[in-house]
């Protein structure tokens, strides 16, 4: 080609060429200006949202991170008046007003613009802020007082106002804020700037999602203390009531024992007495009777020291076998007279070792279901009561078998609760607390109890206990608790300290028929006058007494000089709460007889008393 | 169309064919001419040239496509060395087209508009590779695979599938890969 070409023409296409070239240079350089441009607004649009994002990081009351962003978004475009407006509601019911933070609001020749932007209440898509709702963007309004939908245009055109934007400030989908910005002078979009704000919206945003998060957390706390509070007074409440009842029971057990100790003493000396068989009957009525009350407010105060947690077991050294011996062979008689047979097995494991327990709670877990068992067991039936060892050396099992028809699968459970009863529990009588204290002794004694059926299919009771075994082996079968035997010899001096006059009578009937001297004082003060005046074997002292109580009573005499101090003091009393025991024996008692009176106990005592005294005349 | 194509235009004809037949070029295809790469210029001015170039050498426009993506490889390699960086073999570069050669250019060039090649690999091992675009220079893309074959110094066969220009939905390249040296094959 070149070859033909006019030298002229190389030289016209060279010069094209240059100013091809030479013009793609300029476009070069144009985009490269235009790009740096670009990127130059990018950084400052950047530096904007930084300095904005930096506050509503670090503050979170929305009220104050507005006014920042006001501030610098204003000073960035360098318009002169800027306003928070504030959504409330939703959907049709929302509307925006002006939440009074400003720029510019001081400015006298925007007045007539702030006090019509305050007085108006945007709902709908009205005005440049239901339109930033609407569409969840920032607007851009080049000419205020073109714009078909800027109800403010005539008032900002008056203020001077001629092109605005604005903003949502969002949280999720929601806008709940809108800032605006004026400027007195008209000027076109800037993209960067709306896609910069909506950035700087959502940084908004988040500091009302906090503030929200925070009062929500805040609400909950003040409910959870409010509930701490209502729980704690209520607990108090509960406490009161515990307290009362406890007092209640106290007093009530007093007083219902007080009269109890007269029926049961005077039936059982009138029951003693030559009487016709009809009168005999009667009297062994109002016996059993009161031992059956006796047995029942026994069970409440057993049940309400259980229910009230304070149950706690004893550790004595105790042989199970013997025990188990002991508590069949007391209800032998009451079974026989029922034509009921009662045995006891014993597993081959179980030796005469002696074991840690509360040999209290384990003989009344037993009488307990024992009491039951017979009350189940048809005529002509077998009670078998079993000891066996554990898989753990450290604990023993219980089985009482009867022939009755067991708790049905669904009661299981039910039964150890108190007052809850099958209904065949209901016709065989009881209070509905018998199983319920089995439960809280087998608790107190780190054991379980539960009912279910043997291998033969018959109704079976069973309970475990804690008894770590202890070095010794017992000596011989537990001697019995108190001799039945009347006292014998010499007569014996005997005060009685007793307020309650059927009471003092009960003594008199039931001492009446010992080689015995009674005197009966009414008061602790009596007594402590009447050990100083007399030489005594034995001092009866009630607790509860008008001028001096007992407890004081004892007290005063222990503190006496001379012979009157030792003498032997037994309380017989109505108040046998563990606490109360141990103040009697604080105070220098020699030993407790509870009241009503169990005449064994009481003759026992008497017994003993004899013993000291012919000791001290030997020597 | 980036500028960038039209500079690699203008600097393979003036290589093969001398700068006065790009001049030529230019002025049959009625075209500004004042290429930057950093500019975006309008598909027809593309157009327009390939056809000029068609019609200089009496050759059709898939020809003429394929002999430009051909040799514009080792000048694409001279000028943007850094996309052909950890590359030994023809299928790695081409594999990367999508994710690591179009994203690099994107970095260039933000509004770039690049094709998407849907890749994928046949039973046998070729590569299968669909190509779907307004422009139709399918015949630039395959001058390029095989380009950078040549640059790679394997021999691939290319096969073009189906095309849209004998009134396929979209193109569909085969590529056959070289048989590896020292029996290594590339994962």
């Amino acid at each position: 080609m070149e070859a033909d070409e006019s030298l002229e023409s190389i030289k016209a296409r060279y010069e094209r060429r240059l100013a091809r070239e030479r013009q793609a240079r300029l476009d070069a350089e144009s985009i490269a200006e235009t790009q740096t441009t670009a990127l130059y607004h990018q950084k400052r649009y950047l530096e904007l949202i930084e300095s904005i994002t930096a506050v509503a990081n670090l503050d979170n009351d929305p009220h104050v991170v507005f006014r920042h962003a006001l501030d610098r978004i204003a000073a960035f475009v360098d318009w002169p008046i800027a306003h928070v407006l504030i959504v409330t509601g939703r959907g049709g019911r929302r509307r925006i007003a002006s939440g009074s933070i400003w720029l510019g609001q001081d400015r006298p020749e925007a007045a007539p613009f702030v006090r019509a932007s305050e007085a108006i209440v945007f709902k709908g898509s009205v005005g440049l802020p239901g339109r930033v709702c609407d569409r969840r963007r920032a607007i851009w309004i080049e000419s205020l007082v073109a714009d078909p939908n800027f109800p403010r245009a005539q008032v900002a055109y008056d203020c001077g106002l001629r092109t605005g934007f604005a903003f949502p400030v969002l949280v999720g989908e929601e806008a709940v804020a809108i800032l605006e910005f004026y400027s007195t002078r008209p000027s076109p979009p800037d993209t960067g700037l709306l896609h910069a704000l909506e950035q700087i919206g959502l940084q908004l945003g988040r500091v009302v999602e906090r503030q929200r998060a925070d009062l929500a957390m805040k609400k909950q706390n003040r409910a959870l203390v409010r509930l701490a509070k209502e729980a704690a007074a209520q607990a108090q409440v509960a406490e009161a009531a515990s307290r009362a009842k406890s007092q209640f029971l106290a007093v009530t057990s007093h007083e219902i024992r007080t009269p109890l100790n007269a029926v049961l003493g005077m039936a059982q000396v009138l029951s003693q007495r030559p009487l016709s068989p009809d009168d005999l009957e009667m009297a062994q009525g109002i016996r059993d009777s009161g031992e059956m009350l006796l047995r029942l407010l026994n069970a409440v105060l057993d049940y309400s020291r259980i229910d009230a947690g304070t149950v706690e077991a004893r550790a004595e050294p105790v042989n199970i076998k013997g025990l188990a011996a002991q508590a069949v062979r007391l209800w032998t008689s009451r079974s026989q007279e029922m034509g009921v047979r009662l045995r006891l097995e014993v597993g081959d494991q179980v030796g005469d070792e002696l074991r840690l327990v509360d040999p209290g709670k384990i003989e009344q877990t037993l009488v307990n279901l024992l009491s039951n068992a017979l009350k189940f067991s048809p005529d002509g039936s077998e009670i078998i009561v079993r000891l066996m060892a554990d898989d753990d050396p450290t604990r023993l099992r219980f089985e009482v078998i009867d022939g009755g028809p067991g708790v049905p699968e669904a009661d299981r459970n039910r039964i150890f609760e108190a007052f809850e009863q099958t209904a065949d529990g209901r016709r065989a009588g009881g209070g509905g607390l018998g199983l319920a204290i089995c439960r809280g002794n087998v608790e107190a004694l780190e054991g379980r109890i539960h009912t279910d059926r043997d291998e033969q299919g018959r109704s079976r009771f069973c309970f475990t206990f804690t008894g770590p075994p202890t070095d010794g082996v017992a000596a011989s079968a537990p001697q019995p608790l108190v001799s039945t035997e009347r006292p014998a010899g010499k007569t014996l001096r005997i005060l009685a300290a007793e307020d309650n006059a059927a009471n003092r009578r009960v003594l008199e009937l039931l001492l009446g028929q010992l080689e015995v001297r009674l005197v009966c004082v009414e008061d602790g003060r009596q007594a402590v006058e009447a050990v100083q005046s007399q030489a005594f074997d034995l001092v009866l002292m009630d607790a509860n007494m008008p001028v001096m109580s007992g407890i004081e009573a004892v007290r005063a005499i222990r503190a006496l000089g001379g012979a009157y101090r030792d003498v032997p003091i037994q309380m017989l009393t109505a108040n046998v709460f563990d606490d109360d025991i141990q103040a009697y024996l604080a105070a220098g008692v020699d030993g407790v007889l509870r009241k009503p009176i169990e005449v064994p106990s009481l003759y026992a005592a008497i017994a003993a008393a004899g013993e000291v005294r012919d000791l001290k005349s030997a020597a | 169309m980036k500028g960038i194509v039209f500079n690699l235009l203008e600097d393979v004809v003036s290589e093969h064919h001398g700068p006065e037949t790009w001049d030529a070029l230019v002025e049959a295809s009625g075209v500004s001419g004042h290429y930057t790469s950093l500019g975006n210029y309008p598909d027809s001015d593309i157009e327009a040239l390939v056809a000029a170039a068609c019609a200089a050498l009496s050759l059709d426009r898939s020809t003429v496509l394929r002999w430009f993506g051909l040799n514009a490889m080792p000048l694409l390699a001279e000028r943007y060395p850094t996309l052909f960086e950890g590359h030994t073999t023809t299928k790695t570069f081409v594999d990367g087209v999508n994710d690591v050669i179009h994203a690099e250019v994107r970095k260039l060039y933000p509004d770039a508009v690049c094709p998407h090649f849907r890749l994928s690999e046949a039973p046998e091992g070729d590569l299968l590779m669909d190509y779907q675009s307004v422009r139709r220079m399918c015949a630039l893309a395959e001058g390029f695979v095989v380009g950078a074959g040549a640059y790679f110094g394997e021999d691939i066969g290319f096969t073009h599938e189906a095309c849209v220009d004998h009134g396929d939905r979209a193109c569909v390249f085969r590529i056959r890969w070289a048989p590896a040296l020292g029996g290594a094959k590339a994962a």
